[in-house]
């Protein structure tokens, strides 16, 4: 993998000031230890191989680059776009009290550089960020619209890096939609940071629909403060080869972070939903459902894996992830992990994978359904108890649109 | 309206109907008994075309065409409907949404418009009353956590929303009470028409004391063995299905 290596690193400027050496750092370590393998535990079910030949044969992209850019989700919300993983909106523009959007400052930079695990895509998005963007909601504040941050794809570009940090103060309330579109292919990644103050409430919803060449590999530190609730929603529809991972750390009484993913994958798509949950002090709860649906030769990974230490005791963790495999060639890899070192916990977890019930198939066909559309029906019922955790109804609605289209028979340009 | 000759269905390698007849005109009721694993459920999916159910010889004829050649949706948009024995949970699917899609899938084939939410409601809202059947429970996933009774009139609140020529109800008795059993039986009767006939499948005399039958057809061992009117049913009743097809019938 060394081409590959150089070939993303090969635009490093390291710059000046203390990020600088941050940088650099994060640029050391990922060009000797390169991209991983399956030979990495974490790694071993997705392999990163496809973005060698991608890389190599990345001529560069069409310069001009266009696509139009959509309306947001939710109607009013604020608008960050990044073309390419580049700003383009006119951040001053926007006005909320409370709530500050901007480029990371380098204390910032240098402050989320020194958190989490060393990670081989928090260590490219940081030496090779594009863009950096910060988002602030100050103490207190309630934002009155929820913030969208649009990622769009054009495709000048083979390959993108954005850092990104959110941080809410105490008490504060938001709802962040992250949208990952457009016809470009090529190669995003995204290092995160979300901090849920003391007595705060994020909701996060992200929504991967790249195009089917694109490459998307996320990364997101997430720490929740006392009685803080994080809530993450993530459907992954597009992506040639797609992994989200979530890291948090539940390190304050009362913390508590919702995961729920859903996923739809089709044709060669290779969708991975990687989650770690430290409860590390008493009284934290982690909620955890992923639900993936996979048709002709798709892939799909689970690997949830939960760490309650000794003293965090009451602690409540549950895990669900399911699959359900539409075709004979659709492979789901799971793989859940407790380590549990203190004894006053509930915990659970559950995994299973099958396929559509054919006996609901066979009574929805006979009062008169076809059977693509009794299979949709049953897809979306499945679905179904992931969505319930979306608390806004136009965008529930307009994300369950999406994974109808996307479950548009093979081939078709289910893209709307 | 639907003409079976010489039905031969095979399950799992295993041949249950054996060279079946049946024929049953427009407007008729006709019932169909027999003992357990004489194939009385095979019968009814293999006419409502369920996967497994292979038909290796014989012709199913329902109003001039070919019913065998047809998947079971278009079975169902054609006009035959087959109420569950068993009627099927579906988690995650609320009973209106089922009822809606069902009625416009069958309306689309059929080439009728489909019903917009407010003409779907005003009819749902007048065929479950006569069942009995509350908005709550319509809200409810399809047959989850429902009792046996409210699953049977669930089913025959769907095949009186989709108004269905040629009703097969698959011991539709199993599982009521008196008073489930008579709702039910209400509501099939409610049903009954010169255009619309219906075979009644069932273990016991009992449901044709509420839904009497034109005809009564005893089927034993894969074939038609015995016919006769309402008053074979009551005969069975007394000696059992041991001489059905022997003394009287050969």
């Amino acid at each position: 993998m060394a081409d590959t290596v150089d070939i993303l690193l090969r635009e490093f400027r390291a710059g000046e000031g203390p990020a600088a050496a941050i940088r650099a750092a994060a640029r050391e370590r990922f060009a000797s230890s390169g991209l991983p393998t399956p030979r990495a535990e974490q790694w071993k079910f997705t392999n990163l191989r496809p973005l060698d030949r991608f890389l190599a044969d990345a001529a560069p992209a069409a310069a001009e680059g266009t696509a139009d850019i959509p309306a947001p989700l939710v109607e009013g919300a604020w608008q960050v776009v990044l073309v390419d993983g580049r700003v383009t909106t006119d951040l001053s523009a926007i006005a909320e009290a409370g709530l500050e959007i901007a480029p990371l400052s380098e204390d910032s930079l240098v402050r989320l550089g020194g958190t989490g695990n060393v990670h081989p895509v928090r260590d490219l998005s940081l030496a090779m960020a594009t863009e950096t963007l910060s988002l602030r909601v100050s103490r207190g504040a309630t934002l009155a619209r929820p913030v969208e941050i649009l990622f769009l794809a054009t495709g000048t570009r083979p390959a993108s890096h954005v850092v990104m940090a959110i941080d809410l103060g105490e008490m504060a309330d938001a709802t962040l939609v992250e949208r990952h579109v457009g016809p470009g292919g090529g190669l995003l990644t995204v290092a995160g940071h979300v901090r849920v103050g003391d007595g705060a409430r994020l909701r996060h919803i992200k929504v991967q629909d790249a195009a089917t060449e694109a490459f998307h590999l996320a990364i997101t530190n997430g720490e929740a403060g006392r009685d803080a609730v994080w809530e993450r929603f993530v459907l992954s529809v597009g992506a040639r080869l797609a992994r989200d991972e979530v890291d948090v750390l539940l390190g304050a009484t009362g913390a508590e972070v919702r995961l729920l993913g859903a996923a739809v994958g089709r044709g060669n798509q290779h969708l991975d939903h990687t989650t770690r949950i430290d409860h590390a002090v008493p009284r934290t709860t982690s909620h955890e459902v992923y639900k993936t649906v996979l048709d002709d030769s798709a892939r799909g990974v689970f690997q949830g894996s939960i760490l309650v230490r000794k003293d965090a005791q009451k602690t409540s963790g549950h895990q669900l992830n399911r699959a359900l495999l539409l075709s004979p060639k659709a492979e789901m890899d799971s793989k859940p992990a407790l380590e549990i070192f203190a004894d006053d916990v509930k915990c659970s977890h559950g995994a299973t994978t099958g396929d559509l019930d054919e006996v609901a198939l066979f009574y929805l066909r006979s009062r008169g359904v076809p059977m693509a559309e009794a299979r949709a029906l049953l897809v979306q019922a499945f679905l179904d108890e992931v969505f319930d955790g979306v608390d806004n109804q136009d965008l529930r609605a307009a994300l369950l649109g999406r994974v109808h289209a996307a479950l548009g028979r093979p081939g078709e340009d289910a893209r709307g | 309206m639907l003409k079976i000759e010489n039905l031969h269905v095979t399950v799992d390698g295993k041949e249950i109907l054996k060279g079946l007849d049946l024929e049953v005109p427009a407007g008729e009721v006709h019932a169909i008994m027999g003992p357990n694993g004489a194939g009385k459920s095979t019968l009814s999916y293999a006419l409502a075309g369920r996967d497994g159910y292979e038909v290796t010889a014989g012709s199913v004829t329902f109003r001039g065409e070919d019913l065998l050649a047809l998947e079971p949706e278009e079975r169902a948009a054609r006009g035959l409907f087959l109420g569950f024995q068993y009627p099927v949970e579906i988690p995650g699917v609320a009973t209106l949404t089922f009822l809606k899609t069902a009625l416009n899938a069958i309306r689309k084939q059929r080439g009728e418009a489909e019903l917009d939410a407010m003409q779907f409601m005003k009819l749902v809202r007048a065929k479950a009353k006569e069942l009995n059947i509350s908005d709550e429970m319509l809200k409810r996933p399809v047959n989850v956590g429902f009792s046996g009774g409210e699953k049977k009139r669930n089913e025959i609140l769907q095949m009186a929303m989709l108004d269905p020529a040629f009703c097969v109800l698959d011991e539709t008795d199993s599982g009521l009470d008196i008073d489930a059993l008579k709702v039910v039986s209400d509501g099939v009767n409610a049903l009954r028409g010169p255009d619309r006939s219906m075979l009644v499948i069932t273990h016991y005399q009992r449901l044709l004391d509420h839904i009497v039958p034109d005809r009564v057809h005893v089927l034993a061992d894969g074939r038609i063995v015995e016919s006769g009117d309402k008053t074979l049913a009551l005969e069975l009743e007394r000696t059992g299905y041991a001489g059905a097809g022997g003394e009287r019938a050969a």
